[in-house]
């Protein structure tokens, strides 16, 4: 009666979705808030850790646009 | 129509409209914080800040999709051929048991369904103008019943792997202020959230209403909702919305655990993937039961984090009951409305005063913009820091000082 297949396959896709953009979010605050203390410190610019870091936050806008997208059906 | 022959149907279909209208409000002012009680925990948006976003978010959503609109009930009441002919006076009774509902848990500060709540209505007013044979108990059972118990375990689990991965990720020696910085994610993971909530539930009024419409011989059938019809219901779910059911927003985001932006921002993740992903995988969930759900997960996926079980168990209780107290309202209600006019009229002057004493109930303890988050000053600043576990189902328990204001205001609430 219930449908097993879909709500596993529901569960697997929501959690390797929610893991990528948690995982990558993480990394790119982690890059950001680290190359900002070291500029403060004078250790380095950081130039390369924010560039990287604005990188992953450009992939989670891309991420948050899909989502933009599967939610507005006039898209597809 | 045979029950309701004895009033005029432009007078019931009216009303009938104006219920769906309020019904909608609740709806919108109920799940306001699905999407935006994380945010206004952690201080990541103002309160009237979230609940503006969420109300334009949700009056845009309303206008982008009516496909659940051409089925409320999605096969859970036999209708159409060989099925029943729901009447005009069967989704008046539905509507006052879902609204009755929505208010109640509205009160204690409850998110419950309100889906549930509307299709549980409509369930026990069906039951009683129609019988049982109305009903499709399988249907009930695989698109009601098991959904609702899964949908916490699994939103849970996930956003406790979420939670877990984002404090992995960022420890080290500026986990503190890294960590702070989730608040901006949460921002757009909630926004998501709100406005998928807009596609969905302002639908299920705009199928309401079209429903009723078509059983009064006003429209055409097989035809989807008129224009004024989507119109008047994104604006009455995006009203509902701005409003803000802020003792369900401070139950959500302040009661069930003390929430740091990081799991804030992982259980909104969660939220958010798990709704899209059932929306478009056939496996509907429902929102409010995903949220919190996700919200207990992040809760225990932190270290030395802490979940308030009593919170947990009342929201819990109250998933259970949605369905069938809406049901046994609506019962009442069409068992009264199949007396006639009077009946009609007995229940709209007994359902008015009820959601008039409830608002004035609410008033006495109102919880508002200003109070919404408590204060909780530890839980922002240091997340790592385990709350006090406080019973909440003890009202005279006196808990610690740091958190006395907020738990104990909810303990009114939920008492």
């Amino acid at each position: 009666m219930i449908e097993w297949g879909s709500f596993l396959i529901v569960g697997v896709v929501s959690l390797v979705a929610a893991s990528a953009v948690a995982t990558i979010a993480s990394f790119g605050i982690k890059l950001y808030e680290n190359a900002l203390q070291q500029r403060v410190t004078h250790e380095s610019s950081g130039r390369v850790a924010i560039t990287v870091a604005r990188i992953l936050f450009g992939l989670c806008a891309l991420i948050v646009v899909f989502g933009v997208y599967l939610i507005v059906p006039a898209f597809h | 129509m045979e029950d309701s022959c004895a009033v005029d149907i432009s007078l019931m279909v009216a009303l009938v409209v104006v219920l769906a209208l309020f019904f909608d409000f609740t709806n919108g002012f109920h799940d306001t914080a699905n999407a935006m009680a994380t945010p206004i925990a952690t201080g990541a948006l103002k309160p009237r800040v979230a609940v503006s976003i969420a109300a334009v978010l949700n009056l845009v959503g309303a206008f982008l999709s009516t496909e659940v609109a051409k089925t409320i009930s999605g096969g859970l009441i036999r209708e159409g051929d060989g099925g029943i002919q729901i009447t005009t006076t069967m989704i008046f009774a539905g509507l006052i048991g879902a609204i009755m509902w929505n208010l109640a848990t509205w009160l204690f500060g409850l998110p419950s369904s309100s889906s549930h709540a509307l299709f549980g209505g409509l369930i026990g007013a069906v039951v009683v103008g129609a019988g049982f044979d109305a009903i499709d108990p399988g249907v009930l059972l695989s698109k009601i019943v098991f959904p609702a118990v899964l949908a916490p375990f699994m939103a849970a689990g996930i956003a406790f792997i979420v939670t877990k991965i984002a404090y992995r990720v960022t420890s080290g020696p500026n986990a503190h202020l890294t960590r702070q910085r989730f608040r901006v994610g949460q921002i757009f993971t909630s926004s998501l959230v709100a406005l998928a909530h807009g596609t969905n539930d302002a639908q299920k009024t705009m199928g309401v209403i079209t429903l009723t419409l078509i059983a009064a011989g006003f429209q055409a059938t097989g035809t989807g909702p008129e224009f004024w019809v989507i119109a008047v219901c994104a604006l009455a779910i995006a009203l509902g919305t701005y409003v803000g059911g802020w003792r369900i927003i401070r139950t959500v985001g302040t009661g069930i655990t003390d929430v740091s932006p990081a799991q804030g921002f992982a259980a909104e993740a969660s939220t958010t993937a798990t709704i899209l992903a059932s929306s478009h995988l056939g496996f509907a969930l429902s929102t409010t039961q995903v949220a919190s759900g996700s919200i207990i997960g992040a809760g225990l996926g932190r270290k030395r984090g802490s979940v308030r079980w009593g919170v947990a168990r009342r929201i819990t209780m109250a998933w259970l009951i949605t369905l069938p107290c809406a049901a046994i309202m609506a019962a009442i209600a069409e068992f009264v409305a199949r007396l006639g006019p009077l009946g009609i009229l007995g229940d709209a002057i007994v359902g008015a005063t009820v959601i008039v004493f409830m608002f004035v109930r609410g008033r006495k303890n109102p919880v508002n913009h200003k109070n919404v988050t408590g204060e909780i000053p530890t839980a922002r600043h240091s997340p790592t820091v385990a709350m006090p576990k406080v019973p909440p189902s003890i009202a005279s328990a006196k808990p610690p000082k740091p958190s006395a204001t907020a738990v104990e205001s909810l303990n009114q609430d939920l008492s």
